[in-house]
């Protein structure tokens, strides 16, 4: 999605009052949510039929019906489709004629841990990137390059590219799969990690070199200098502790918007997460597991969102309670 | 002899944009690289050496070689062939994406701007909505739908896109619209479409287009990776993301040619995209 | 006022040419003025002047690229042939700069102790209780009450004059000899530069420290300084002391800016200085005021005239003596 300036973004996501602040959040996934529902249970294609199959009776439909709860208006189905999703019954797979909340179990760990990684590679390299570039002037433009470079490097173009240099080419890690275990998952998940932090990492690179910039034009430190301190105490306490809340900002928001990403890239690898899942289910027309697979995603990042809302009223003195006394 | 200078002329808004564009040699360098892939999209098929389809079963996946430049894929379908046809279906649809979703959050943010008050409220409000969807998430929503191929992805990709081009264009149409001349209009008695679309869109011009393009480059990648995934342009169909999707397992096989050419001109077309819309917004934002 | 010995700063034919895109723009043309310990100097002029680039080249303050020719003095010592470690130290206890906009000038997000104290923990090495304690009796004498609270505060929740106050503050607390003021009342409204200036005036006289005061106010730097020297594209055109300037202002530009000054005593009309404040690289070989100077002549475009003593002032003009004669050449001047 197209970019915008560090501090843009962090002002449109403005501290709230805590009662807004919970309002918000779940407004939006009430809506979400019932946009989604809608916009399914309007979609060609009649479950009833597909489950039973061949010529049913009437009797044999009507029945059929009741039991999964389409014998109520669609706004009631959403209500009861919701109320279970919270206390975790997510309804019947058609295509694999088991309970969805099974279906998601594993996998959900295995697509955290995925997200998690790709998280570290982006907050470790975006940041660390954005402050060398920012800091070192003769590194600036090069840091510019390569991150404008990479925010264009789509992840399964940025996946295979890896599979064939470090896993056909350099045999350094396997070409697909989760692995098991904790160490299992750090290896096979290794390329996959990096391909859906590429773009992300880019990202957040350019945005705190340009943090940096804007704090380094900023008065006060030119005023820091002038009293006397040193280069790297006015990096430290007036540049980069200024260029921090934004920065903290725009990374929790893109390690969130990688949940997203995780479909391309679990695909891609052929990882068992909730992402592929997904996408056969889309292309299944598994209703019941889009749906399920959809709110917790949705849920996920919603959350995430309204965290990262109150962290940024909590670490902003500007925004805490304050009058102007005197 | 000193002499006083002379003011520079304040020459339009569009005309600051595009003026002194030659001494920016990354954005003459991006612009050439998008017009040619203009030019592709337009001729692009009568280029190709071979018919995309044209299968060959005997030459399948092989590489680089003086019959086919850039190898064959699995089915022996000629790769540059491919790449040129290829270009219509991954630009076009792009290229609308861009289309609807500028034009709506450009109807958007002149609504907002012009109206104030509760209406810019909600309508912000429901862009907050929108920036919390993931884009490629509604599109898949969208598929299971309608069905596989490009009029879900699209429409999807529109929505999600419309409340960044609505914010930007808002950015622009607020100050503008305060301004001495827009009341003249007013009491001129101009009717409000006719303000909205003949004084107050032309000063959102150059960043609505340079904003525009950089979406280009983000529709362009979110198209292939849906494409890629099987939801978006269906095979046999020669688009440059199933075309990464097919070559995957000739990958696989030691055969990478087909998926990592495809890959390299998709990155390629969406960087030019992205840095031309980033140098053209920079000039445009001087000239504001 | 202590009696001047040597010059605390001296500064002589400085010229300051500043990087851009596609080559160097000269910003002071040809700076030279002292100041002797315990002396208040004003240094006025409109804007685009030189008089903020003048303090900022005292204390080595200019962008990368910057080309400085000349002479920069300080008790001996040279800011341009310091070293880091000792410019630093001359930065943090030498002189001290007081901002135009104290909003600006501190950090949003540090609060008001660390700002005060940062200079003396960091720099001169001085242990953190200690720094607290002198700067909490600081803010007292600067004029707040309740220091002690205010160290926990951050600047937005401190009005301008307050704010500004801490600001005189954090300058002394390093005990500087020299103190440069930017114009520290312009940002604040009218009542709150009365009491800004009062106090500022006020210590400084206390401790007896030197400093240069820039305004383009010519009455309000008169009331604060002892001697003025007033600038023009980038180049002292006058030099006088503060007193005199009211009565005896000797310089065409200089009598053009005390004419311009609107009146609350007399309805006349304003008069005018054709043109607009040049730059300093906008002036030619000649005086740098020449093109709009009623009284130019030949000479005068094409010799820049130097800056020499006439009836007690130093003016840059080759015609004063001439000028002074004039029949009505003071006219419209406040009395």
């Amino acid at each position: 999605m197209p970019a915008e300036s560090a501090t843009s973004r962090t002002v449109a996501r403005a501290a709230s009052a805590p009662v807004r602040w919970l309002g918000g959040p779940l407004l939006t996934i009430l809506i979400a949510s019932f946009v989604l529902f809608m916009a399914l249970a309007a979609a060609p294609g009649d479950p009833v039929m597909t489950l039973l199959g061949g010529h049913p009776t009437p009797e044999a439909v009507a029945a059929m019906r009741a039991k999964l709860g389409m014998d109520h208006s669609l706004i009631v189905q959403y209500w009861n489709w919701l109320i279970a999703a919270a206390q975790g019954h997510f309804g019947t797979s058609i295509i694999y004629r088991s309970d969805v909340a099974d279906l998601l179990a594993g996998r959900i760990r295995i697509t955290f841990f995925l997200v998690a990684y790709a998280a570290v590679i982006v907050v470790a390299v975006g940041v660390g990137l954005g402050i060398l570039g920012g800091a070192v002037k003769r590194l600036g433009s090069a840091v510019a390059t390569i991150a404008a470079v990479g925010v264009a490097i789509p992840a399964f173009v940025a996946a295979l590219f890896l599979v064939q240099v470090f896993a056909l080419g350099l045999g350094w890690f396997p070409t697909m799969g989760a692995g098991t275990g904790f160490f299992g998952h750090l290896w096979h998940m290794t390329l996959p990690a990096v391909a859906l932090a590429i773009g992300a990492a880019a990202y957040i690179a350019q945005i705190t070199r340009a943090t940096i910039f804007e704090e380094q034009s900023r008065e006060h430190v030119e005023a820091a200098r002038g009293r006397g301190l040193g280069s790297v105490d006015v990096f430290r306490r007036h540049v980069l502790r200024n260029a921090a809340l934004p920065i903290i900002t725009v990374s929790a928001l893109t390690a969130a918007g990688l949940i997203a990403g995780t479909v391309v890239v679990e695909y891609a690898f052929g990882i068992g997460g909730l992402g592929s899942l997904l996408v056969s289910s889309v292309a299944s027309k598994d209703y019941a597991v889009v749906e399920a697979i959809t709110l917790i995603l949705l849920v996920v990042f919603v959350v995430t969102l309204a965290i990262i809302d109150l962290l940024q009223a909590v670490l902003d003195p500007r925004s805490r309670a304050a009058r102007k006394v005197g | 002899m000193s002499t006083v200078r002379l003011e520079p002329v304040q020459r339009s808004l569009a005309g600051r944009t595009w003026s002194g564009v030659r001494r920016d040699p990354l954005l003459v360098l991006a612009a050439c690289v998008c017009a040619l892939m203009v030019l592709v999209v337009l001729v692009g098929p009568l280029l190709a050496p071979y018919p995309p389809d044209q299968t060959d079963i005997l030459a399948a996946n092989q590489g680089a070689s003086s019959a086919h430049w850039l190898g064959t894929d699995a089915l022996g379908r000629d790769t540059t062939s491919r790449l040129h046809c290829g270009a219509r279906p991954s630009l076009v649809a792009a290229g609308l994406v861009v289309v609807c979703s500028t034009a709506l959050g450009t109807l958007l943010a002149i609504v907002a701007a012009w109206y104030g008050g509760w209406v810019d409220r909600t309508l912000m409000r429901v862009s907050n909505v929108l920036f919390a969807i993931p884009s490629i998430l509604l599109a898949m929503v969208g598929v299971a739908i309608v069905g596989a191929g490009i009029v879900a992805p699209v429409i999807a990709l529109s929505i999600v896109y419309s409340p960044y081009i609505a914010r930007v264009g808002r950015s622009v149409a607020l100050p503008e619209r305060r301004k001495p001349y827009i009341e003249a209009c007013q009491l001129a008695g101009f009717s409000k479409t006719r303000i909205w679309f003949f004084h107050l869109l032309p000063n959102m011009r150059g960043i609505l287009v340079a904003q525009s393009t950089v979406a280009l480059g983000f529709a362009l990648m979110d198209l292939a990776a849906i494409s890629f995934i099987g939801l978006g342009v269906q095979p046999p169909s020669a688009d440059w993301g199933v075309m990464v999707s097919e070559g995957r397992s000739a990958l696989l096989n030691g055969q990478p040619m087909q998926a990592l050419t495809a890959g390299t001109v998709i990155v390629v077309c969406v960087v030019a995209a992205m840095v031309l819309g980033e140098r053209l917004t920079a000039r445009a934002k001087g000239a504001l | 006022m202590s009696s001047s010995h040597e010059p605390l700063l001296i500064l002589e034919h400085l010229e300051v040419d500043l990087r851009v895109r596609d080559g160097m723009r000269t910003v002071l043309r040809d700076v030279s003025l002292t100041v002797a310990p315990g002396e208040s100097l004003g240094l006025v002029g409109e804007s685009g002047s030189g008089k903020s680039m003048t303090i900022r080249t005292i204390m080595r303050l200019l962008p990368e690229g910057a080309r400085v020719t000349g002479e920069v003095a300080f008790d001996g010592q040279r800011p341009y042939e310091m070293d880091r470690k000792e410019l630093r130290r001359f930065r943090a206890s030498d002189v001290a700069m007081i901002h135009q906009d104290p909003m600006q000038s501190i950090n949003p997000m540090r609060t008001i102790g660390d700002y005060l104290t940062e200079g003396l923990t960091r720099v001169l090495k001085v242990p953190r209780k200690e720094a607290e304690v002198a700067a909490v009796a600081q803010l007292r004498e600067v004029g707040i009450e309740d220091a002690a609270r205010r160290m926990r505060q951050y600047p937005h929740q401190l009005s301008g004059g307050l704010l500004q106050r801490v600001t005189i503050a954090a300058a002394l607390l390093a005990q500087p000899r020299l103190l440069l003021a930017d114009e520290p009342s312009t940002a604040l409204d009218v009542t709150t530069q009365e009491e800004v200036m009062a106090i500022l005036d006020e210590q400084r006289r206390e401790r007896d420290l030197a400093m240069i005061f820039v305004s383009h106010d010519l009455d309000l730097a008169a009331a604060v300084t002892d001697r003025i020297s007033v600038m023009y594209a980038g180049t002292i055109v006058e030099n006088a002391p503060s007193r005199d300037l009211h009565q005896k202002a000797l310089h065409p530009y200089t009598i053009a800016l005390l004419c311009a000054r609107p009146q609350t005593t007399r309805v006349e009309r304003l008069c005018v200085i054709p043109g607009r404040p040049a730059a300093a690289d906008e002036a030619g070989l000649g005086c740098v005021f020449a093109d709009r100077c009623g009284f130019a002549q030949e000479a005068c475009r094409t010799m820049r005239p130097e800056l020499r003593p006439v009836d007690g002032h130093m003016v840059a003009c080759h015609r004063i003596e001439e000028l002074e004669r004039l029949e009505g050449y003071r006219v419209g001047m406040s009395a």
